[in-house]
């Protein structure tokens, strides 16, 4: 009796788990395992037309590509952008929402809004933002008395990754924002009051309790803008599509390009499976040096 | 009394530049799509003399803007309840261990979480191509259910994981079926997480654009981000209507975010892990 009602419950539970476990596999596990075996092969995408296997050839030239350089060295641009510009920024905005200040819902939307809008649409918007002839950046900039400087930022081979990280920032700074004021609402009140009794300045304060104690919030951080770098492409794709030529190319850009306009679709899961495989391995990397830390 | 103190006015000052910072894009797009082209780059502040519809009929009209909103509903709330019925499902099974493959499963979905789904576009767009799925509603539907999967079982299984375990317990030893438990049970008391998924993968798929700019041709199909991404190459004599077009594709999702803020809020937090 007990055993026929444990053996239907495993009967059910399976029934439970199989739909999940079929569109889990169809969609990502099956396509992933394809991308690593499509990858030593050159195909032009036409379904009629073989496959001729070329071993590693795709990666190899991939790796020796100048554009992989300039993907490098423009995701290494929107790491440093995170640390620099995003760090800063949602850590102030995350003092805001959390502190004393009046009309505290009206920032905290005004700062999140741009995180619920679409890629495309903020890339839309910030084409007009940024419109070299008479758009308001350009105007800005005129006003400000820079009169001489090229304002065509998204048109400029030097600039365009730059603005790219700017209107990055614009987005995720709300996201960022919620991270650190979770880990400052841990924070319990006392132990500020206590250093504050104490003589502690305001600083001291920052140096030895909050930045401390927001240990997990600054992790969390920094997996989110190390893999979200590496593996970018709507934004770029949006905003320039990895141009001009290809000044802000990225590597999701190159593996698009490659596959839609070039046709090279072997070479295009190349890229795709070191994507697959970097952010796999990263995210494993920086997990497990978080994990140590916090034993220690 | 409180002090004023020059820091705190420093403070409140630089809270508003950065909320005018983040407001200002918005509301220069939302007055912009009132007006005509020269009044769009001559006054960048103020609200239009003379409100302009036709801008808005125009992008009803020409550009077909309330077809790609009604298109990105149709996916988002198709994936959004499929996913939702598969990964409780899943979930229940998981959270409760009452399959002995319960630990590979939780490793071969964290993997999911691991890995960018766009990685995976080519054999997609192929097994698509292949089957002609393309332009149709249900297989994207069920293709942004997948991708949104790893998070949502993530999430939702990690809320029944801290549901008390006696009702289900109890309802187990009083005969109740394991579908019953999970249909009678935990979709009730679950309701509040599962709804943080739900909501987490509504947003992700309305605003999705890689997917659909490759798998979806015909112009009836196409979702808001497809069509905003054509409008930026077309060269259009008039602005007005392409500003038009992003205030109603955005509309929707800012009634939404405003609708249920903590909710959205709360689920992004909770969903900023990779792996």
């Amino acid at each position: 009796m007990i055993k026929s009602k444990h053996f239907k419950r495993t009967a059910e539970s399976t029934l439970l788990a199989l739909p999940a476990f079929i569109i889990y596999s169809c969609i990502i596990i099956y396509p992933m395992f394809s991308v690593f075996h499509m990858s030593f092969f050159k195909w032009n995408g036409i379904p009629s037309s073989p496959m001729e296997f070329v071993g590693l050839n795709n990666y190899i030239s991939f790796f020796t590509d100048a554009k992989f350089q300039t993907a490098l060295f423009n995701i290494c641009i929107f790491i440093l952008s995170g640390f620099v510009l995003i760090l800063p920024v949602s850590f102030f905005l995350a003092t805001v929402i959390q502190s004393k200040i009046k009309a505290k819902r009206f920032f905290r939307i005004s700062y999140f809004v741009p995180q619920v809008i679409s890629r495309t649409a903020i890339a839309l918007m910030w084409y007009f933002l940024l419109y070299p002839e008479g758009g308001p950046v350009a105007t800005l900039f005129k006003v400000i008395g820079f009169e001489n400087v090229n304002v065509n930022f998204l048109g400029s081979k030097v600039w365009a990754i730059y603005a790219i990280t700017v209107i990055n920032a614009w987005t995720y700074a709300g996201f960022n924002m919620l991270i650190f004021s979770s880990g400052l609402t841990a924070i319990p009140n006392e132990i500020n009051e206590v250093a504050t009794v104490d003589g502690a300045s305001k600083f001291q304060r920052l140096r030895y309790i909050t930045i401390p104690m927001l240990k997990g919030s600054f992790q969390l951080f920094i997996l989110n803008c190390v893999i979200g770098s590496i593996t970018t492409f709507e934004m770029v794709y949006a905003t320039t599509g990895g141009g001009p030529g290809s000044a802000s190319e990225v590597f999701g850009t190159l593996l698009y390009k490659n596959a839609f306009t070039y046709n090279n679709y072997g070479y295009s899961n190349a890229i795709g499976s070191f994507l697959i495989i970097a952010s796999f391995i990263i995210s494993l990397i920086l997990n497990a040096v978080f994990s140590r830390g916090e034993k220690e | 009394m409180k002090k004023v103190t020059p820091g705190k006015i420093i403070f409140v000052i630089m809270a508003l530049v950065f909320a005018f910072i983040f407001i200002y894009p918005v509301y220069f797009t939302l007055i912009s799509s009132l007006k005509g082209n020269n009044e769009i780059w001559n006054t960048m502040f103020q609200l239009p003399k003379v409100l302009r519809w036709d801008n808005y009929q125009a992008a009803i009209e020409e550009i077909g803007i309330l077809r790609s909103v009604l298109n990105s509903f149709i996916f988002s709330f198709g994936a959004t309840l499929i996913m939702v019925l598969v990964v409780t499902m899943g979930s229940y099974v998981n959270a409760r261990k009452t399959i002995k493959a319960w630990k590979f499963l939780k490793m071969y979905y964290l993997l999911g979480l691991m890995i960018p789904a766009y990685g995976m576009l080519i054999p997609i767009v192929k097994m698509f191509t292949n089957f002609g799925l393309r332009d149709h509603y249900l297989p994207m539907i069920l293709l942004y259910a997948g991708i949104n999967f790893p998070m949502s079982f993530y999430l939702i299984t990690g809320y029944i994981g801290e549901l008390n375990q006696e009702i289900d317990d109890a309802a187990y030893v009083d005969g109740c079926s394991t579908f019953g438990i999970v249909f009678k049970i935990i979709f009730p008391m679950a309701r509040s997480g599962i709804f943080t998924a739900a909501i987490l993968c509504f947003l992700g798929v309305y605003n999705e654009l890689i997917f659909a700019n490759t798998l979806l041709q015909r112009k009836s199909m196409q979702t808001i981000s497809v069509t905003l991404l054509g409008l930026k190459g077309e060269r259009f004599t008039s602005w007005g209507p392409m500003f038009a077009s992003i205030v109603l594709s955005v509309i929707p999702i800012l009634v939404v975010y405003l609708l249920f803020q903590e909710k959205i809020e709360g689920g992004v937090t909770a969903g900023a892990v990779k792996g």
